[in-house]
């Protein structure tokens, strides 16, 4: 009996463990079947809308189309643009924002075509103006929606001007009034050739919507898809010779560019073509800035004898560490031959000379006369790793997500996880991922001359960490520093790889047309090149750069606190335009050190003008009778109306303002919608109640949201403590400014959220540099400023249109209003008391400040350095037209309706003071912030009045003088002008 | 001619010159100062002894956080780092040549890059972000749950001013001794062996420390001077001046307070009087410390 029970049990636990054994195995196969299918997918990226260019583009199944088609503009539109002769034969017509137009095409046979235009640019912006084309309403790939046709940018001057120490000054550029004929092409250049489009056969519909710019369109053709011959086919076209001429031109010499930031820069190379010892001569086209995709330089060349040539550039390539960089190269708008349309250029520490070819530089026909020859960055041979690493780089997001909504955030390091119980592709990905990795890391090695480029290190170590976590996937959890957290991960290292291949900038000294291969010295010789440096070297102690000069009668002298390139720009301006309209004399000089004019000032030889100053320093100029009241002057509303209404708190003393805000920051919240929106499907906060709300779901997902008081590590400045107390109706000081506010209901109110926000709710206390934790997405929301802004605009490319800015959070009042003031304060505008041209400095400054001349500079500034020098002027009509996104500058608009600063009085720097230590109290010491408050209150009353009477407001501790303290609710009273005769 | 050229004057004369023009001269300004008002844009005004009363009558801060702050950090850093510099030299000492000199330069080092490094890798090191070294150490270990504010927080910054601090004290007076070390006569140790000494100890007593004490004394004396001048590592640390509720304020940190934030030269400038008669007789009484009683 016990042995037939005994004999039923092992059947039944037998049973049990084949039908186990049975549902693992299927569940294994069906994993097996999964991973098939995945990897069929694998190469698609379904992370954008439409389907990548390259995918669209192998399922096209119509022939290369045998016919051209034209399209005139008087066919397309009613009205015809006849206003200026470009030349142009056929009609023109005029296209602005937002305007839509289709072409309609009738065809027989299906057929791939690309689309050509004859356009000119005429927008005053400096970006190209942005279509996007969609065929019978549908997008036909993801890249046709964002084609840009680019304006043709040439020098203002071609003699460069000179300085007042002779060296050569950057030209800024302009657009040249001509027609130009360009097909579309892939904006990121990741796609060399131009786009091809498939139209089937029957009726087709193009239609064309311009997203931003303003052009002169011409004709529209859609032509049969460019394609390149063989080199070998390219030398039976044309019989010659190879004629024995040689044409040396420098990269100064640039005929054309297709944007503004492409820039000239002075090398001091005793070997380059144009080099003089005592001055900075512009003889090198500076790499950097032409690195993006589809930035493309001209040169004319005139040819002297129809012939074969080889053509050369002498280079420098140090962007791409021990990789080459590529530039297509094509001469009068045409690619020779396929093989001059991917040129390497590989990396070299020095300048190098090099003939365009394999292993025999290419012959190229040219007929006599004039050419031009273009080079422009592809970075298709890059595209494979890149949209490759993108894709595993998302994955690898997502698999963080999933394992942080198992585990948590803080993983207990000693819990064991099967993970594959839980995630049960996890092995799989992880396999794909090297698989992939490795395949791009051989690719891409066949491109360098190198056995391990520099540049793949990080390919390296995250393939070495990935490997590392695909031994034991169990041990993720606790290793996500290896896998997706901080700057060591391996979504990290791709990240940074993944912005390199975006970046190939290539360094050219000069350029060959030439009949003999034997080429000027690349470098100059040991000798004059060490007698070079030495001349230099004894040079360096008599040349001065705008330094400080002693101050000059009939001269306004300015001292700028600006970088020496913006001064010359602003010299440049001065000279062109003020002293030409005024015959007012100015000279700039740089202003090395702002401790200096205080210096300068105790010594009796300050300038009369200093610009670029740190916004506090007017007050403390004017409260010793060191700056100079602006209300005195004629025309002075007209000025301060330029500007936001709190940005003039600081200026304001006693019933005067000493000074003007030159520039000005903004504080607005920064969020990933990636991660914030689609991700977790939060909304951006508009209140601080809000802010609160979405912070649990951040912290469960390890996330946070960053507050500027994490930024300043021990002393917390009103920048960041102020918004609280303003916000909350508070108020700094007492209307007659004997004593301070901060321990009022309202302040007190501020101060509970301020400090509660990171006792409570956990906000993290310190974090150096939120622009990196954005990237990462471990701080995917949080209030940042312009330095932020243009960090994440200029370097974090991977993250580009993932990301958006909204207003600061605010405090609702009744009524609907959210309160959201912030600070603005930046740079600031001053004249000195000691001036003996008062009256003209203050016309200087009323120039300079003026709307016209800000948004000139603004431009200038980009047109001649490049786009990332962002002029954040605090004219707020000039700032309206800086060309940024327009999404961006109502949102930074909107907040400066909101911008205040806070009111300086004698002792200002103790109520900082105590408040940032109120608030370490509070947060470090949990002392209640009632009794913090009232202890910061009292020393902060004790000194204020200790400094009214060193300033002569109290005499032995009796008010003897009001001092009207500028807020917020009473600046208006300071922006009107004052009658001649109450000036005292 | 030649007896002229000869005369002592000629050979202090470059002293003098440099002596008064960089010491005497300044600190004759400084204590003119520091009996005015003077607030580097206006003439300065005389005003008596009226900063000194103000700095021991109403400078709560001075007394109450700024005295004991730096007292406490002179105290703790100048006699530890002296015995660390001594120690270090000695065990130096005992080792060869070149590995010698190869260590001295490793561990002089950081006295000269001090400014650098403390912003570079003490601040990435004590950082209060999650992803400084020492707390994301801490959180992995799992010691704590959140990272501490090392530098933000009043209860760290003091202590971690002092491991800084003593981590670049080897500086010329670690040096000084390393070089009074090595210029014992070694006969003197046989002579001592012979005559009944039994162990290391008994050594460094008897013979080391007597032989070098006029570099123990420069060492001692530059311990407890350089501690009193230093003031720029808790700004440096904690990213201000002055330093949170005043934690790391020492009394350089308040003359800059007076002198460049609050525009008060006059009364920085009394400041630094009473600064330069506490260096004075703190060197003094070390003087008679470890000074040859003649």
């Amino acid at each position: 009996m016990a042995g037939k029970r005994a004999i039923v049990k092992k059947i039944v636990i037998a049973s049990v463990l084949v039908l186990f054994a049975v549902i693992v195995l299927l569940l294994n196969r069906k994993e097996n079947i999964d991973y098939k299918d995945f990897a069929t997918e694998m190469g698609v990226v379904a992370d954008f809308a439409g389907d990548k260019y390259v995918q669209v583009k192998k399922e096209y199944t119509a022939d290369p189309a045998v016919q051209n088609l034209e399209f005139t503009a008087d066919e397309l539109f009613i009205d015809t643009f006849s206003g200026i002769d470009y030349g142009y034969s056929s009609p023109m017509t005029y296209l602005n924002n937002s305007e839509e137009f289709t072409i309609t095409v009738n065809l027989p046979d299906s057929g791939l075509y690309n689309i050509e235009v004859d356009y000119i640019d005429i927008s005053s912006g400096i970006l190209p103006a942005e279509l996007a084309i969609k065929i019978n309403d549908l997008l036909p790939f993801y890249e046709s929606e964002s084609v840009k046709l680019s304006a043709i940018w040439e020098f203002e001057t071609t003699e460069f001007m000179l300085d007042r120490y002779g060296n050569e000054v950057m030209p800024s550029s302009k657009k040249a009034a001509q027609i130009q004929t360009s097909k579309f092409y892939d904006t990121t250049a990741l796609n060399r050739e131009p786009l091809v489009y498939q139209l089937n056969s029957g009726t087709n519909i193009i239609s064309f919507k311009i997203k931003t710019g303003e052009i002169i369109l011409g004709s529209i053709r859609l032509t049969s898809p460019e394609n390149l011959i063989a080199y070998d086919d390219y030398l039976e076209l044309n019989q010659g010779e190879v004629k024995n001429q040689q044409i040396l031109l420098s990269a100064s010499e640039l005929k054309a560019k297709n944007t503004p930031s492409i820039r000239l820069r002075s090398e001091s190379d005793p070997a380059a073509l144009i080099y003089e010892t005592k001055s900075m001569r512009l003889n090198a086209l500076d790499g950097y800035s032409f690195r993006s995709g589809n930035y493309a330089i001209t040169y004319e060349i005139d040819v002297p004898e129809t012939g074969y040539y080889y053509l050369g550039l002498k280079y420098r390539q140090t962007y791409l560490m021990q990789m080459p960089v590529f530039r297509e190269l094509s001469i009068d708008g045409t690619v020779p031959f396929a093989e001059a349309s991917m040129l390497a250029f590989h990396y070299t520490k020095d300048y190098r000379n090099l003939l365009f070819g394999d292993e025999e530089p290419y012959m190229f026909y040219l007929e006599a006369g004039l050419h031009d020859l273009s080079l422009r960055v592809v970075l298709e041979p890059y595209r494979d790793a890149y949209e490759t690493i993108i894709g595993i780089m998302d994955e690898i997001t997502d698999l963080s997500l999933e394992i942080k909504k198992l585990t948590g955030n803080n993983p207990d390091q000693y819990r064991t996880w099967k993970l594959i119980n839980f995630i049960p592709d996890i092995e799989i990905r992880l396999d794909k991922w090297l698989e992939q990795l490795n395949r791009i890391e051989v690719h891409l090695k066949t491109y360098s001359h190198h056995a391990n480029p520099g540049l793949l290190t990080n390919l390296n170590l995250a393939i070495e960490q990935l490997t590392k976590l695909r031994e034991d996937v169990d041990i993720i959890p606790s290793k996500m520093m290896l896998l997706a957290d901080g700057n060591t991960s391996a979504a990290q290292m791709l990240g940074s790889i993944v912005q390199n291949f975006l970046q190939n900038g290539l360094d050219i000294q000069s350029i060959y047309v030439t009949g003999e291969k034997k080429l000027p010295a690349a470098e100059a010789n040991f000798f004059k090149k060490n007698i070079e440096s030495i001349k230099r070297f004894f040079l360096s102690f008599s040349k001065r750069n705008y330094q400080v000069t002693e101050s000059t009668t009939g001269v306004i002298d300015v001292w700028v606190n600006h970088p020496r390139q913006y001064i010359e720009i602003m010299q440049i301006m001065i000279d062109s335009d003020f002293t030409a309209n005024t015959g007012i004399k100015v000279q700039l000089s740089l202003m090395p050190d702002e401790n200096k004019l205080i210096l300068a000032n105790a010594a009796g030889n300050s300038p009369d003008v200093a610009i670029g100053v740190n916004h506090w320093i007017p007050y403390e100029f004017a409260i010793r009778g060191a700056s100079l009241d602006l209300r005195q002057f004629e025309g002075y509303e007209e000025t301060v109306g330029l500007f936001a209404r709190g940005a003039m708190i600081p200026y304001a003393f006693e019933d005067g303002i000493f000074g003007l805000p030159e520039t000005q920051n903004f504080w607005v919240t920064f969020y990933r919608e990636d991660i914030l929106v689609d991700g977790l499907g939060l909304e951006v906060p508009d209140t601080w109640t809000e802010v609160i709300e979405i912070l649990p779901k951040l912290q469960r997902y390890g996330m946070n949201y960053y507050e500027p008081l994490a930024m300043f590590r021990g002393f917390k400045p009103f920048v960041a403590t102020m918004p609280f107390i303003y916000q909350f109706d508070g108020n700094l000081y007492s209307d007659n400014g004997i004593s301070t506010e901060i321990n009022s209901d309202q302040s007190l109110e501020g101060m509970r959220l301020m400090t509660d926000l990171f006792t409570v709710y956990n906000v993290p206390k310190e974090i150096p540099n939120f622009y990196q934790h954005f990237r990462y997405g471990t701080l995917p929301i949080g209030i940042s400023d312009l330095g932020t802004y243009l960090q994440l605009t200029i370097a974090a490319p991977e993250i580009a249109g993932k990301w958006n800015i909204a207003l600061h959070p605010g405090v609702e009042k009744e009524g609907g209003e959210v309160v959201r003031w912030a600070a603005s304060g930046a740079q600031a505008s001053m004249i000195l008391s000691s001036t003996d041209e008062k009256e003209d400095a203050w016309r200087f400054l009323q120039w300079w400040m003026s709307t016209d001349v800000q948004s000139q500079f603004a431009l200038r500034l980009q047109t001649t350095y490049g786009v990332e020098y962002l002029w954040n002027t605090a004219n707020l009509d000039a700032f309206a037209q800086l060309p940024l996104p327009q999404e961006h500058i109502d949102v930074i608009l909107n907040q400066w309706e909101y911008a205040l600063e806070a009111s300086r009085i004698p002792g200002a720097y103790m109520v900082e003071r105590e408040i940032s230590n109120a608030w370490n109290e509070i947060v470090f010491d949990d002392v209640n912030p009632r009794i913090a408050l009232d202890e910061a209150a009292k020393i902060s009353n004790r000194e204020i009045l200790y400094k009214m009477e060193e300033f002569g407001y109290v005499v032995d501790g009796v008010v003897v003088k009001d001092y009207k303290v500028p807020t917020i609710y009473n600046i208006d009273d300071w922006l009107t002008e004052r009658s001649g005769d109450d000036n005292d | 001619m030649i007896r002229r050229m000869n005369h002592p004057a000629w050979f202090f004369t470059p002293y003098v010159i440099l002596f008064t023009t960089f010491i005497i001269i300044p600190v004759v300004i400084a204590i003119v100062l520091s009996f005015t008002y003077f607030n580097t844009i206006q003439t300065p005004d005389l005003i008596g002894l009226k900063n000194y009363i103000e700095l021991l009558t109403r400078d709560e801060v001075f007394m109450q956080y700024v005295l004991p702050n730096t007292f406490k950090f002179a105290f703790i850093v100048g006699p530890v780092g002296y015995l660390l510099s001594f120690i270090l030299a000695w065990m130096l000492a005992q080792v060869p040549h070149k590995s010698r000199t190869v260590l001295a330069i490793i561990l002089y080092s950081p006295s000269m890059t001090a400014g650098i490094a403390m912003g570079v890798i003490w601040t990435v090191l004590f950082s209060g972000d999650s992803t400084g070294y020492l707390n994301a150490l801490l959180l992995n270990i799992g010691i704590v749950e959140e990272p501490i504010q090392f530098l933000t927080s009043p209860d760290y910054l003091m202590t971690i001013m002092i491991v800084v601090s003593l981590w670049g004290s080897m500086g010329v007076g670690f040096l000084a001794m390393l070089a009074g070390i090595m210029n014992i006569d070694p006969s003197l140790y046989e002579a001592a062996y012979v005559d009944g000494l039994r162990n290391r100890w008994q050594e460094i007593f008897y013979i080391t420390i007597p032989s070098m004490k006029p570099q123990m004394l420069f060492g001692a004396v530059m311990a407890v001077v350089g501690t009193f001048q230093v003031g720029a590592i808790g700004v440096q640390l904690s990213g201000a001046n002055p330093t949170p509720q005043y934690a790391g304020q020492l009394l350089v940190n308040h003359i800059e307070d007076f002198g460049f934030i609050r525009y008060l030269m006059g009364y920085a400038s009394a400041i630094s009087v009473v600064l330069l008669i506490l260096i004075y007789s703190i060197s003094k009484a070390t003087w008679s410390l470890f000074g040859e009683r003649d």
